[in-house]
């Protein structure tokens, strides 16, 4: 707390020391969309002369940038749209609302302009951040036709993928848990359908991704490794739309329009599979005719206008998988319904040009359910996390120097572990007699204040220094594992935590193209998942901080070298990083899988870290762009109770991580996309010996994680013909062709092993490895309807 | 019951089983496989005055070997020298302490009718070597017997193992604990298709357990005759039906090799007419921790899992010595 107060304390002092001796005046307003009035995220407004004068609007649209009074060439300016460019005589405080414009989405997707913050890796006192937009991302190959963000993702360097085409990721080493996945602020904590295959984002619901996978400003928090924020659309404020694609598994429609235009819009999307429903009349007669799989998203957003200062936004998300086998034959039964969701209500008010306000009342939850019956035993399995949200979040544009964030953020976790009921019936007596409820909620408090000033040196120098305050309590009912003591329901046991968590990010420009950064910053996290398999599964289950399950703590040091090359059209990026994390969970050497078993008593505790060099090149201007990013990585855990105390590779350890990404535009109807990846093979814990007993074979495993399947590559490929790219009437479609696997690697999804026989009857055990995804060709047919429009300006 | 969860959830990649494949992985060695000790040491008391109809109750015996190396191998010959020759093994009870005899049921010396008796007792001829499809006694099997049958084991009695090798001692200790025995059995068809419903039968019993939290039960099941092979999952605790009259169903024993499992529907089931003889142990925990851990460690291998460590009650070695006490329940599956 001591920190906190000297560093507010240093805030305050150098603001008033600005505010005395600079006679500045304010240039403030929205940065939005010609076409759909959407707001732009991280759209950049620079002073033409002095490029290091500028400002970027946040993430509600909103820019704040205050100069010293005078007359200023203002450019205005986001990837893939048109500058905008302004002259502004600022003698006093003013608003300006700038529309940006860009060509027809469905066919101008690649990065072609040039842009004032095309050299903003090099000039932002950022690192490892990463933004992309949803249409960039279906311009790349994707596995049966689905446009995924999180994969995409996963093409970068530092990302890696939990296993085979798994939207699981892993960041710099850190566990699934440890990021922090947002959308429109709500927390997602399971962001994939089947078995993680699909992540749970609708690409055309979606208006932009950022993933901050190094130093995190404090402005977030709850997670040790990364942040991945996606914003949803609000919906076009203009004139009605409606667009979607018909896949091969999935087809999805979005529908958005203005309510009263230009003041309130709305957006509703939606997406479902239908693979099984497709194979229902080849499994009849079959025992799976009873047997349906399918998942559906919906995504649904409306905002409107109060007034000049004030917005409000309601926003939503909705999924399920929901799986079903009922035999036809047998007295067997299973469902599994798991899924998202969240509510995110907001209000913006602008108080002035430099102070501006987001409130936010939040909800989320992520459920399972499994429900099976077999032979007269009934067995339900519940888990699950809810969060109640509220945050207050606010920017404060001070002068050209510098830029604040502060705020509070109360999160109220409610965390079902593992739910179990079981019960029989009886043949006999049709009597229902149950065996067993078990299971006890448990729920938690956390609370954070922020703060960080985004601090311009002067044109060479830049930092963004912050410092976040996060306390947690767990709250009764509750009973504690070491001392066995209860705590009654509302009461506050032994299990309460605070920690500072202070952020820095430095900016060193060497020459005008390259820039030296360094960033550290300190994590907490008081949520865990315990996961038994390196796939991202719908039954892992989160846990809360307890006594005995301490918070998660990491820090994160890197250091990065960035240059620009041939007029910002080429982007090179080198960053080194160490990370070390405290307090991890994980199950033991001997766990048994029992819903019946209290799960927290299933746990061993241990340490990690992680280090690794970074390197990334990309082309971001042309008709051929894309980019190479490389890789070199250890991440290592420490347990006392697994592998006898020594460190063991943690199972995403991945030495070697090399992506290719290209795009190239042949003509106006034809673009195609090619992506190549090499990572070194998953570890897994080899066999260190096997002996009989009563006719089985039964494995002796060594030391985890000790061995390393052969490596992982695969080469997809994919190309979008728009049939009349001129075209201006009101219907547009393209079509998608993608391959997945070009070369039909077989990489492994997970090894088993099982006795064999060879010929001449001698005994082995065998290591058998099965790959899910071979060669898969799919076509995915995209559209587009527009609705009146205002006339264009000449017309 | 504990395994619904992880069995019925891998049905969910049904969707893309079409598309999945599956291959014998060549995977670089990267440590050095370990021969380790391996015991495996049992000792049964019966039920007192029960009718065991000709059956015998099986002596305590005591199994020691190497364990073998996962990346190579092995010929039945390389098999038979895994055996491993002890010093002194002994067992203890409260009172006194017992010597077992290190037979090999092929050596020299040995009268063909004691050959026989062991391999009887031992249901040798019945059991196969895994994976390999060969009978037991046909390589030399060796083992350590109470050869005059001096022990007599008691429901109650803890035993303590000790086995004294040229390097190492290894002890174990189990005790036989309280019997509960099956209340009843009956059956009902699994099947809602008539094809199958009046043929196939599912076995259900009816447990009385007592009001002692952690009774641990194991069974095994022996059908037209043969030897006694467990159940597909054949350990139970009582955790979810403590000191209740419950009924669930016992699977048919299957033996684990896949050539012989009994797949689909008819796993575990039985055929109306069969002759079933259910051997109902109780055991104690240590001993049910190495059966429960050592079924999840075969069973759950894969995308759903991480390893499993089978749990040893053994010390100075890998293995388990175990105590049963065992009651006999004769059948008919109706017709």
């Amino acid at each position: 707390m001591k920190q906190l107060i000297i560093l507010l304390t240093c805030f305050v002092s150098v603001l008033a020391s600005n505010a005395i001796f600079a006679q500045d005046a304010t240039i403030s307003g929205y940065i939005r969309e010609a076409e759909t009035g959407e707001e732009i995220i991280g759209a950049h407004v620079v002073n033409a002369l002095k490029k290091g004068q500028g400002t970027a609007s946040n993430l509600y649209g909103f820019y704040s940038l205050t100069l010293p009074q005078g007359k200023y060439t203002l450019e205005f300016s986001y990837a893939g749209y048109t500058n905008q460019t302004f002259e502004v005589d600022l003698t006093k405080n003013q608003k300006l609302d700038v529309e940006l414009s860009t060509g027809e989405l469905l066919t101008e997707v690649v990065v072609t302009a040039e842009n004032s913050d095309a050299d903003r890796n090099i000039s932002r006192a950022e690192m490892g951040v990463i933004e992309l937009s949803s249409e960039s991302i279906k311009e790349l190959p994707s596995l049966l036709g689905e446009p995924d963000v999180l994969k995409a993702f996963q093409l970068l360097p530092g990302v890696l993928s939990a296993t085979e085409g798994n939207s699981g990721f892993y960041v710099r080493g850190g566990g699934q848990d440890q990021n922090l996945v947002l959308l429109d602020e709500a927390v997602v904590y399971n962001s994939g359908h089947v078995l993680g295959f699909f992540s749970v984002f609708n690409s055309d619901a979606i208006k932009n991704t950022t993933l901050v996978k190094g130093g995190m400003p404090a402005n977030y928090g709850g997670r040790l490794s990364s942040v991945v924020d996606i914003r949803m659309k609000e919906g076009n404020n203009k004139y009605h739309s409606i667009e979607g694609g018909i896949g091969a598994v999935a087809s999805r429609v979005t529908i958005q329009g203005p309510l009263k235009k230009e003041q309130s819009s709305f957006i509703l999307s939606a997406r479902r599979t239908y693979a099984y429903d497709l194979a229902r009349p080849f499994l009849k007669g079959t025992d799976f005719e009873g047997t349906n799989y399918f998942f559906y998203d919906f995504n649904a957003k409306v905002n409107h206008k109060i007034s000049d200062q004030d917005r409000i936004f309601l926003s939503g998300y909705f999924g399920r998988d929901l799986i079903r086998f009922e035999s036809k034959f047998r007295d067997a039964f299973f469902g599994v319904n798991y899924g998202n969701l969240t509510g995110t209500l907001r209000w913006t008010h602008q108080f002035s040009g430099k102070l501006f306000l987001n409130t936010s009342l939040i909800y989320n939850g992520y459920d399972y359910r499994f429900e099976g019956r077999s032979s007269g035993t009934e067995t339900n399995l519940d888990s699950g996390v809810s969060d109640w949200n509220v945050k207050m979040d606010l920017d404060y544009s001070h002068n050209s120097q510098h830029n604040l964030k502060f705020g509070a953020n109360f999160t109220r976790h409610k965390l079902t572990p593992n739910f179990a009921n079981i019960f029989t019936t009886s043949t006999q007596s049709s009597e229902q007699n149950e065996l067993l409820t078990s299971g006890t909620p448990r729920f938690g408090n956390e609370f954070a204040l922020y703060a960080l000033d985004n601090i311009r040196i002067n044109d060479d120098v830049s930092l963004n220094v912050g410092l976040r305050a996060s306390f947690y309590s767990l709250v009764g009912p509750f009973t504690s594992l070491l001392t066995g003591e209860e705590h009654l329901q509302g009461s506050v046991p032994n299990a309460t935590y605070a920690g500072l968590e202070p952020r820095i990010i430095s900016r060193f420009r060497l020459t005008p193209e390259s820039s030296f950064k360094a960033s550290f910053a300190i994590t907490n996290q008081f949520v865990h998942l315990a996961q038994n398999s390196a796939n991202s599964l719908p039954l892992d289950i989160w846990v809360a901080s307890t006594d005995q399950i301490k918070p998660q703590r990491g820090m994160q040091f890197a250091v990065g070298y960035f240059r620009n090359f041939d007029d910002n059209k080429y982007e090179f990026s080198a960053e080194g990083y160490f990370r070390n994390f405290r307090n991890q969970i994980d199950y033991g050497e001997n766990y048994v899988n029992d819903p019946t078993a209290n799960v927290e008593s299933q746990f061993v505790f241990g340490a990690g870290n992680a280090y690794g060099v970074e390197l990334f090149m990309r082309k971001r201007k042309g008709d051929f762009n894309g980019w190479v990013s490389y890789t070199l990585s250890q991440s290592l855990r420490f347990f006392k109770d697994i592998n006898e105390g020594r460190a063991y590779p943690a199972v995403h350890n991945r030495p070697h991580d090399f992506s290719v990404v290209m795009n190239y535009r042949l003509n106006p109807r034809w673009e195609v996309s090619g992506i190549f990846v090499y990572t070194s093979g998953a570890t897994y814990t080899p066999l260190r010996s096997i002996f009989f007993v009563e006719s089985s074979a039964n494995y002796i495993f060594g030391n985890r994680n000790s061995s390393r399947l052969n490596p992982y590559h695969r080469l997809d490929f994919s190309a979008t013909l728009t049939p009349k790219p001129e075209y201006d009437g009101n219907f547009k479609s393209s079509w998608t062709f993608s391959i997945y696997n070009l070369y039909d690697r077989r990489n492994p999804l997970f090894i088993y092993y099982t006795p064999a026989t060879d010929d001449d009857g001698s005994f082995r055990v065998s290591t058998r490895g099965v790959s899910l995804f071979p060669i898969i060709p799919s076509v995915t047919w995209n559209f587009k309807w527009r609705g009146k429009q205002d006339p264009k300006p000449g017309q | 019951m504990k395994r619904y969860e992880i069995t019925y959830l891998l049905l969910l990649i049904l969707g893309f089983s079409f598309l999945a494949c599956e291959e014998e992985l060549d995977l670089p060695t990267a440590f050095a496989p370990a021969d380790e000790i391996w015991v495996e040491g049992f000792i049964e008391a019966y039920v007192p005055n029960q009718d065991l109809d000709g059956e015998v109750p099986r002596p305590p015996y005591v199994l020691i070997r190497q364990t073998i190396a996962p990346d190579r191998s092995y010929t039945i010959d390389e098999l038979e020298n895994i055996f491993v020759d002890a010093r002194k093994v002994t067992i203890s009870d409260s009172e006194r302490t017992y010597e077992l005899t290190r037979f090999c049921i092929n050596d020299d010396g040995i009268t063909e009718e004691t050959r026989q008796n062991i391999i009887n007792d031992y249901d040798l001829d019945e059991v196969e070597i895994p994976a390999v499809g060969v009978r037991a006694d046909s390589i030399n099997f060796c083992l350590y017997v109470d050869l005059f049958e001096s022990i007599e084991p008691k429901i109650g009695e803890t035993y303590t193992l000790n086995i004294e090798l040229a390097d190492r001692t290894i002890t174990a200790t189990t005790t036989i604990p309280p019997h509960v025995p099956i209340d009843s059995i009956y059956y009902v068809s699994p099947f809602t298709d008539t094809t199958f419903a009046k043929s196939v039968k599912q076995m259900r019993i009816v447990l009385n357990d007592p009001d002692t939290l952690k009774s641990y039960y194991r069974y095994f099941t022996k059908v037209n005759g043969g030897g006694f092979i467990p159940g597909f999952d054949s350990v139970i605790d009582d955790v979810i039906f403590n000191d209740t009259i419950t009924d669930f169903p016992l699977l048919k024993g299957e033996l684990r090799s896949i050539e012989t499992n009994t797949g689909g529907n008819l796993f575990g089931n039985y055929f109306a007419g069969d002759e079933v003889i259910i051997k109902w142990c109780t055991i104690d925990e240590a001993h049910y921790g190495f059966w429960d851990s050592f079924e999840f460690n075969l069973d759950n291998q894969g995308i759903f899992s991480s390893y499993v460590g089978t749990q040893w009650n053994v010390e100075g070695a890998l293995g388990v010595w175990g105590g049963y006490s065992v009651s006999l329940h004769r059948d008919t599956v109706p017709r």
